[in-house]
């Protein structure tokens, strides 16, 4: 059994690995809006999932950076599924979908400035008091930064977990595409945010998008193994928060589970040393 | 609020569903990597998405007109703002597409094709229709057979009826059978109806007459209206035929006795 800390995300083409083999992780985790019509088959499938591991709700769809605000429908339609399920944990992102009532199914980064952060605090204080429950808020993977920037997305971030009190979940893979993107230190971003409000930790892989000679981007892609770079940054981040919930996230070419538990057993070894130590600091 | 993140927001917005990127004086500029080149990865993100959830829904008619014509009329589609919907109905997102097949130039001339877009997307309705408490043979000993005229029936969310002029339904077994040899595309009814057993999607094809009995009694009428109007038509209609079909594909969740009947349904007594 690996340690309840370690969790994976759940996709349909592992269902069935789940209900047959109950496989020794503490816990999954779905995207809300793949479920939030309380039917189908594949909630059927969570229900029974549910019996054996606590699951966390991840939503792609709450558009806390919007400014035209928070689509009510939506969050009604998000609580129904909350009371349904009783997650461990509701989180989204830092950044925003809708706009004009069109939604976007991409997660699109806001400046980090005074006006964004008024906004997104307005929204999260909201979300938060309409569902009746702490969410979690994932740093976005950015391919560029506004001129408009005030702040860094990591100051940004404590702040706005201190005047909403949200709690952090830090994508280390979105820290290290980034950094590689925008030219800044991940350690740095790691060692800003403040531990106290780290409360998930996101694993997965990323891609490259070459655009010429010597000139790429990093996407944030979910569809490899986690890589070197954020493996070290794992071990770099549980130094310095301990122990945190931690998932494997692999959302496009999905492999056989062998593998994404494969990649669960690295992160609980990474764990374990940590708290082999963890007396000492 | 009229404020720089609006303006933003509406560039950003902008620059996605436009032929041509907008401004994007709001990117900073870093490196020897253009902001057009750091804007297109959003721009292609959110434009994959929305092709890949049609790819999805609308399996039959990809392997229909293949990849590239599959990916060019989504691609059309989801440039159209009026086909994307808002966060509380992201499940909707496809369900102009069978319209948008019959205008668009390059499908326009298969005139099956949106009929057999309409089959799939009640197809993924059906699919992600919240289950519910179902009717089962057993519950048939209740009725009251003096009554029995006066009941009516409740349709689980999953049910859905559609016709069509073309046979939907060979379509679907040459999709599924790469040995199935050719159709014959001319003009056949199909009067269909599409339901979920457990995690299976189902799709039949009933005689006209049960058909539009059935319709009738999904559309709430009595089983004597539902039987006067299919007497009407000149249909002759097998009940317990139906009702052992419709029991066995846990079509109903409610089977119940009314005695009140609707102004419409005493005008079709009536005039009968």
């Amino acid at each position: 059994m690996l340690d309840p800390l370690i969790g994976v995300g759940l996709r349909q083409k592992h269902y069935n690995d789940f209900i047959t083999q109950k496989p020794p992780v503490g816990w999954v985790e779905v995207h809300s809006e793949n479920y939030i019509n309380c039917g189908g088959p594949s909630f059927d499938y969570l229900m029974k999932i549910r019996e054996d591991y606590p699951v966390s709700l991840h939503s792609i769809g709450m558009s806390l950076g919007s400014v035209e605000g928070l689509d009510i429908e939506h969050l009604k339609q998000l609580k129904e599924l909350i009371n349904i399920v009783n997650p461990i944990f509701i989180s989204d992102h830092l950044s925003w979908s809708t706009r004009k009532k069109h939604f976007l199914p991409e997660l699109l980064p806001n400046p980090c400035n005074d006006e964004s952060l008024e906004l997104f605090t307005d929204n999260i204080n909201k979300a938060q008091d309409f569902l009746g429950k702490e969410i979690l808020i994932e740093n976005p993977s950015t391919y560029f930064e506004y001129n408009s920037s005030t702040y860094k997305e990591d100051d940004f971030l404590n702040i706005l977990a201190e005047s909403t009190g949200a709690g952090i979940l830090l994508d280390l893979n979105n820290i290290y595409v980034s950094s590689f993107n925008n030219g800044w230190s991940s350690l740095e971003y790691l060692q800003n945010i403040k531990p106290k409000h780290v409360k998930e930790i996101h694993l997965a892989g990323y891609s490259e998008n070459v655009i010429g000679k010597n000139r790429k981007l990093l996407l944030d892609s979910h569809d490899s193994l986690v890589s070197l770079e954020v493996w070290d940054l794992y071990r770099k981040a549980l130094l310095l928060f301990g122990g945190v919930h931690t998932l494997i996230e692999w959302d496009m070419k999905i492999p056989e589970f062998d593998v994404l538990l494969m990649e669960a057993k690295k992160a609980n070894s990474y764990l374990q040393e940590i708290e082999a130590y963890a007396y000492v600091f | 609020m009229s404020s720089e993140l609006t303006i933003i927001q509406d560039k950003v917005l902008k620059s996605i569903f436009s032929a041509n990127l907008g401004e994007l004086d709001f990117i900073k500029r870093f490196g020897d990597i253009s902001a057009k080149d750091r804007f297109l990865i959003h721009r292609y993100t959110v434009l994959e998405n929305f092709i890949n959830s049609l790819r999805i829904t609308y399996p039959g008619i990809w392997k229909l007109i293949g990849e590239e014509c599959a990916r060019g009329v989504a691609l059309a589609y989801s440039h159209k703002f009026t086909n994307i919907p808002s966060q509380s109905k992201i499940s909707k997102f496809g369900a102009n597409f069978p319209d948008h097949l019959k205008k668009f130039p390059s499908t326009q001339h298969l005139e099956y094709l949106p009929d057999f877009a309409k089959l799939e997307w009640l197809r993924s309705l059906s699919h992600d229709a919240k289950r519910e408490e179902l009717v089962d043979e057993s519950d048939l000993s209740k009725i009251n057979l003096e009554k029995l005229e006066s009941y009516k029936v409740k349709f689980n969310s999953s049910v859905f009826f559609m016709t069509s002029k073309f046979p939907l339904l060979k379509i679907q077994q040459l999709l599924d059978d790469d040995g199935h040899e050719t159709i014959n595309l001319q003009e056949e009814d199909s009067y269909l109806i599409v339901y979920r057993v457990d995690d299976k999607i189902n799709t039949a094809a009933l005689s006209q007459s049960s058909w539009h009995f059935l319709l009738s009694l999904f559309e709430g009428k009595t089983l004597r209206a539902a039987f006067r109007k299919a007497r009407k038509m000149e249909f002759y209609i097998e009940l317990e035929e139906i009702f052992k079909f419709i029991l066995s594909c846990k079509m109903l969740t409610q089977i119940y006795c009314t005695n009140y009947e609707s102004r419409d349904e005493s005008r079709d007594e009536s005039t009968s």
